[in-house]
């Protein structure tokens, strides 16, 4: 029995130890726009290629970083749709937290909240996992910080990264420079 | 029928239970516990350039002051302020929410907030409690489509004015504001009326007293002057102390220490990482 056997269901792991939909999640991430982040000493870069899919689309409509509170950011390479549920999520935590602590939450939880429900969406039935990761940018008190979410749920801080299409060629350039 | 957790709220219908149990409680003797009111004389009216609200800044408990110096005009965006009377706790916690509310809104839709959606949101949940979230308010605002001004009462109607008072100073306030209100005021005679009809109530109310607030706020701008007018300046003790003239004699002086001092030494280590 091969992997492609378990590529179906979602909450079942492979053979292998693999759980095949994220692995497809990463490729439909991999074959998205890409992005990419730059952590400095006193502040964090993200931008993203804003390629439309034609000259007639209202450029202006189309927002591919958004603001999670006054001092996040957040970029994405992955299925847009993905993104905006995401977003839409985020903000309503960041905003709980704030109303319950009465502290703007800090990047690191609000990174977590977020993997944490990407993760959800890996073990729970009748779903898929989210088709994008994401590069959250934020400035705090413990200052710039930049991290990356996997449609797994797994995230890491870097101080430079990339993601989506030519992502190799992207980060050698970072590594070099 | 057993009824599950609190937190989910029921379907259909309001459920009125603890609200049963307060009255069978009370029945039974036990005499409720008061709740830290707000006294108070809010007022608000609309100027040349837009809205000025003001309060005064006595909370009341019974008829004992509880906060001397408290603050009744409440954020709930960056052009729209909310004067809250009535139960301070609700009050509060109503404007808090909506203010939440208010904020996420603003980040899905990417504009400003306008007063309407305050209101609504604010009657909406003062409604759905039936009034017994006691809270009134005097909401007002400068949003794209204009100056607004409203008050909301506890069980959640509205009335949208170009003046308006609330709380137990109302009417003295109100009389300030009958006489001399009129269209078109410049933004120093509108501050001058509103802290006019707030002194009006702290001196012949006792529920209100203390010092005026005043928040004014125009098309892009804001200015929330905390404690414009102290007309109940409060004289402290004297710098100079007391003077006694009879001494009693210190005879011997010891001191014994109830538990031994211990020093704490940090080692310097790794924190915890996350």
């Amino acid at each position: 029995m091969g992997d492609s056997q378990y590529s179906f269901s979602l909450t079942t792991f492979s053979p292998s130890g693999k759980l095949v939909q994220i692995e497809h999640a990463l490729t439909a991430v991999g074959s998205g726009q890409t992005s990419l982040g730059i952590k400095a000493s006193n502040g964090v870069v993200i931008a993203t290629e804003k390629k439309l899919p034609s000259i007639l689309v209202d450029e202006a409509s189309v927002q591919k970083i958004q603001h999670l509170t006054p001092n996040i950011g957040t970029v994405y390479s992955g299925m847009g749709p993905d993104f905006r549920v995401l977003v839409r999520k985020s903000r309503k935590q960041a905003e709980q937290y704030l109303r319950l602590y009465k502290e703007p939450i800090p990047v690191t939880q609000l990174v977590r909240e977020t993997a944490t429900v990407m993760q959800e969406f890996t073990q729970s039935g009748g779903v898929r996992p989210f088709g994008v990761s994401l590069l959250v940018a934020g400035y705090d008190d413990k200052g710039p910080q930049l991290y990356q979410v996997d449609p797994s749920g797994s995230y890491f801080s870097w101080k430079a990264s990339a993601m989506g299409k030519n992502v190799s060629n992207a980060k050698t350039f970072l590594e070099k420079r | 029928m057993s009824q599950s957790s609190v937190d989910v709220p029921p379907k259909g219908g309001f459920s009125f239970d603890l609200c049963k149990r307060n009255d069978m409680l009370t029945q039974k003797g036990l005499k409720a516990p008061s709740f830290l009111k707000t006294g108070t004389t809010i007022v608000g009216l609309i100027f040349k350039d837009g809205v000025i609200l003001g309060a005064d800044t006595r909370a009341t408990e019974g008829p004992i002051v509880a906060d001397k110096n408290c603050e009744k005009i409440h954020y709930m965006a960056p052009n729209i302020y909310c004067c809250g009377a009535g139960t301070a706790a609700d009050t509060e916690a109503v404007t808090d929410m909506v203010s939440s509310q208010l904020r996420l809104h603003r980040y899905q839709t990417g504009r400003d907030s306008r007063v309407i959606t305050a209101l609504t949101l604010l009657k909406k949940h003062l409604f759905s409690y039936q009034g017994h979230v006691s809270a009134a308010l005097v909401l007002g605002g400068v949003d794209i489509t204009g100056p607004h001004l409203h008050t909301i009462y506890p069980h959640g109607s509205t009335d949208t004015l170009p003046f308006a008072t609330m709380g137990s100073g109302s009417l003295a306030a109100m009389s300030v504001f009958e006489a001399k209100y009129k269209e078109g005021l410049t933004r120093d005679e509108g501050i001058k009326l509103v802290a006019e009809a707030i002194c009006s109530g702290i001196f012949n109310d006792l529920g209100s007293g203390s010092n005026v607030d005043i928040c004014v706020i125009t098309k892009g701008n804001k200015e929330y002057l905390r404690n414009y007018m102290e007309p109940n300046p409060r004289t402290y003790v004297s710098s100079k102390g007391y003077s006694f003239t009879k001494k009693t004699e210190v005879l011997l002086t010891k001191i014994t220490p109830l538990s031994e001092k211990v020093e704490i030494v940090e080692v310097a280590g790794e924190a915890m990482e996350e």
